[in-house]
């Protein structure tokens, strides 16, 4: 830094420039990003902090992208914001299978994803079509049934908003504002969602202890569940049909939406898969799977012991159901509780 | 006086230019003029109709694409000048003509690419022409599309219905729909090198999207939204024949 200071130092001399240009040179230096990896447990499982060389972490983008988050300004009605549908008490869900607050009304086609951990998704979106959240986050911001925002409309409104010029040139010390650093702030604010604070966390970490139920019922998840939500993230960052549908049609209107994985990649092994979800904060994120089909986990538990629907892209595993005694559910249930994160739905740094 | 001056300016002129032509200027400005046309006809996006290779009619409303990864070469010597960062879209109802510098020289040949390279099109976090806004990324999967071509067809009724062409390629793992197209100018009288602003008309005929390894009948297609797979393949694999040609 002190490096830095000199050499700007130096150029403004060289410059010619007067005393009376001094105040700009404070305003440069403050407007330096402070850039950080943020601390996580090693209980995620993760050796690194994924983040991209164009945008990495630092203070002023992710407080920008925050503000943003929870702007509604940014949609065509100006009535709804990313977190409208993101709401941090429900991990950054929403609690509806489908919800249709969008602009048009209509009700969407895919069940609003919990919003953690997603440094170390390679895909986002259900089908895992986006790849990083800077891309990811012109799919919501412009969909008609969801933010239907016109990026060039965001634009503007962020150009002339009161705040948000500034804002900009702290987090990426530049005066042209681009639908690509309304993209990176926002993807730098979900960077930052880390969940790992539940009781399994603590047990883990030597902290706490979980109680016999949900020891016994750590056993039932590792038997029966870690292939597919693998321990850390619980998730194994995969796609895979588990059984939901017995086939998948496709109304050219929809884009394949029906089809799962298999309209990104066109494999037929992807035909009706989805990302593996998460174990952790399940109690926030009812209702279940992409279409939010099963309200609570006995419909979910139901489904995986007697409800699979077998076709030829069928999750191996799940040939033969998930079939599990009264207390192996009970149990299993007991583990899923300790891994709900009470500091992550109330954390401050995630709040409005 | 004044004459002696016109003599001596006129002298010089000719004697600088004699000795060394590539020496009066140190660059090349190339203009690129794209022109569209829907089997030979000039393409409008008003409502006018048109007639697709097999016979069915088609009304466009969009056509767009991108120009990329530009490259003269000079191919005795091998010399040749790539067009960094240079992503353009040529859009019917937009900006036809593209213009940029090329360093002095002399070239022969001029090759470019329709879509994005593999590297770019992992992310849509882009500026200038790249910039999402530009209604060329798809919305559940991050990718350009490379080229757009979007109307209503119309076969033995009075039902129009929508034909949607969205090719582009979000698979990682090839770039199998990112085409080169490559141009022997010398064959056109158009070698680069002996003036200091060159204009190149390009003309492309929207038919070949439809003619070529595999000939596309509209009304006999599964879906008329084509947005990536087997279909948009063939679609590309049939413009990357004959989509250009230089006027």
């Amino acid at each position: 830094m002190g490096f830095r200071k000199t050499g700007l130092l130096f150029i403004l001399l060289a410059s010619g420039l007067s005393n009376a240009c001094m105040p700009a040179f404070d305003e440069v230096e403050k407007n330096t990003p402070e850039y950080y990896v943020p601390v996580y447990s090693s209980t995620l499982q993760q050796n690194d902090f994924p983040q991209p060389v164009r945008n990495y972490l630092n203070k002023e983008g992710v407080e920008l992208g925050k503000t943003l988050f929870f702007d509604p300004g940014l949609s065509a009605n100006g009535k709804v914001s990313c977190a409208g549908c993101h709401l941090p008490e429900k991990a950054f869900s929403d609690g509806l299978a489908l919800t249709n607050i969008g602009v048009s009304g209509l009700a969407l086609h895919r069940n609003s994803p919990a919003l953690f951990n997603l440094a170390w998704h390679d895909g986002l979106f259900w089908e895992g079509g986006a790849n990083d959240l800077e891309s990811m986050v012109f799919g919501p911001l412009t969909h008609p049934d969801e933010m239907a925002a016109d990026l060039n409309e965001v634009l503007e409104y962020i150009n002339t908003h009161e705040a948000y010029p500034l804002l900009f040139q702290e987090a990426f010390s530049s005066d042209s504002i681009t639908s690509s650093s309304i993209a990176r702030s926002l993807a730098q604010f979900m960077r930052t969602l880390i969940s790992d604070e539940s009781k399994y966390d603590q047990w883990k970490r030597d902290e706490t202890e979980l109680n016999s139920e949900e020891l016994k019922g750590y056993s039932v998840y590792q038997e029966h569940c870690s292939s597919c939500h693998k321990e850390g993230l619980f998730t194994d960052l995969s796609y895979h049909n588990n059984g939901l549908d017995s086939s998948y049609p496709d109304p050219p209107e929809l884009e394949g939406l029906y089809q799962g994985r298999y309209r990104i990649t066109y494999k037929d092994e992807d035909m009706g898969a989805y990302k593996t979800a998460s174990l952790r904060n399940l109690s926030f994120t009812a209702p279940y799977m992409h279409d939010g089909r099963f309200a609570n986990l006995e419909q979910v538990l139901d489904h995986y012991e007697t409800g699979i629907k077998t076709n030829e892209t069928l999750a191996p595993q799940l040939e033969n159901g998930i079939v599990l005694s009264t207390t192996e559910r009970t149990q299993l249930l007991a583990f899923l509780n300790s891994l709900n994160d009470y500091n992550f739905i109330t954390n401050p740094a995630y709040q409005k | 006086m004044k004459n002696l001056a016109i003599i001596l300016l006129v002298v010089l002129g000719f004697t600088s230019c004699k000795d060394d032509e590539e020496e009066m200027f140190t660059s090349i400005q190339v203009n690129l003029e794209f022109a569209h046309v829907l089997n030979g006809e000039a393409l409008e996006l008003d409502g006018k109709a048109y007639n697709l290779p097999s016979g069915e009619s088609f009304t466009p409303s969009k056509f767009k694409y991108y120009i990329s990864n530009i490259t003269f070469e000079n191919s005795e010597t091998g010399n040749t000048y790539f067009v960094a960062d240079g992503y353009y879209l040529i859009d019917e109802a937009g900006k036809k003509e593209i213009t940029f510098e090329v360093p002095a020289g002399s070239y022969d040949k001029l090759s470019y690419y329709v879509g994005i390279d593999k590297e770019r099109n992992l992310s849509t976090d882009q500026v200038g022409d790249l910039d999402p806004n530009n209604d060329m990324v798809w919305s559940w999967k991050t990718g350009y599309k490379f080229l757009v071509l979007e109307g209503e067809w119309e076969y033995e009724s009075s039902d129009r219905r929508g034909l949607v062409i969205h090719i582009g390629n979000n698979d990682p793992e090839t770039e199998v729909n990112f085409k080169e197209f490559s141009f022997d100018l010398s064959s056109e009288g158009l070698t680069l090198g002996s003036e200091a602003m060159v204009d190149l008309d390009i003309e492309a005929e929207i038919s070949s999207l439809f003619t070529g390894d595999s000939d596309l009948v509209v009304h006999e297609l599964e879906s008329t939204s084509i947005m990536g797979g087997p279909l948009a393949i063939s679609v590309a694999n049939n413009y990357q024949k004959s989509l250009f040609s230089i006027k």
